[in-house]
């Protein structure tokens, strides 16, 4: 941790810019968000959505290390919290990623490559999408994280 | 007298956490160990109001210096963690539930514990 709490500030739309494409090359499978702290001008309120609980405290560690890194000498620290899949899903199922069925059904749809029984499978995908989400194995986000 | 707050607020957090106020409790626990870093601050560390409204990464930013000078009971990661625990239960829609506060109690109590110390000696 190398905030000191005086540094010279620098520019803070293009340190969240950085923090949140930084996190999305490091971290791709689960949503980040990065906003302004409620109450602290200093502090930058980072959150990560969607991560397997088993991952939780990993992807937690790499987070702080980044951020921190990212944020050396700014003059901003960063607030952070790693949300996993079922407190994703219960409060912020917006930052819910398509599970990877739904969106080979999005791309399908999209493609317009659906013939009478690609239709037909697409639809079951978006149909079985939460439940196939639901399957993933933590061990898949672990590796990817 | 901020002592006395402190020990206010940590007896608040566990009657909120009898009650299964989890939400209010998470608060409350932090503002135990808050208050006593502030209170720190202003005695030992000579801090002195700031006009950046920046009182949280203010004590986090002191206590990161005698982190990094001394072996410590916690961890810097710690505060912080239970500081972003409060935003959660004051600000975002997500509900705390025990497990995750009750996680957080014990260095909480030693972080308390330790600058109550410090402010003594």
């Amino acid at each position: 941790m190398v905030f000191k709490g005086n540094s010279a500030m620098i520019d803070y739309d293009k340190i969240t810019k950085t923090l949140v494409s930084t996190l999305e090359m490091v971290f791709p499978d689960f949503p980040a968000e990065v906003k302004p702290d409620y109450e602290d001008e200093l502090i930058i309120s980072v959150n990560l959505f969607a991560v397997p609980s088993e991952a939780l405290n990993e992807v937690k560690h790499k987070v702080y290390s980044l951020c921190d890194s990212l944020l050396e000498g700014t003059g901003y620290l960063a607030g952070i919290v790693v949300r996993d899949i079922e407190r994703t899903r219960l409060y912020y199922p917006e930052f819910l990623p398509p599970s990877p069925p739904l969106a080979l059904a999005q791309v399908m749809f999209q493609q317009e490559l659906l013939t009478e029984r690609g239709y037909s499978q697409a639809n079951h995908y978006m149909s079985q999408a939460t439940y196939e989400y639901a399957q993933i194995s933590g061990d898949d986000f672990a590796q990817a994280a | 007298m901020l002592d006395v707050k402190a020990e206010e607020n940590w007896r608040a957090y566990q009657n909120c956490m009898s009650e299964r106020c989890y939400n209010a409790a998470a608060s409350r626990l932090y503002y135990s160990v808050f208050q006593v870093i502030f209170l720190w601050a202003q005695k030992k560390k000579n801090y002195k109001d700031n006009p950046v409204k920046s009182i949280h990464a203010e004590m986090i930013g002191l206590v990161n210096k005698i982190v990094d000078q001394q072996e410590m009971p916690f961890t810097l990661n710690d505060l912080r963690e239970l500081r972003e625990l409060r935003r959660v239960a004051d600000y975002e829609r997500d509900m705390l539930n025990r497990d995750e506060i009750v996680r957080h109690e014990p260095l909480a109590n030693i972080m308390r514990m330790w600058f109550l110390k410090e402010i003594q000696r």
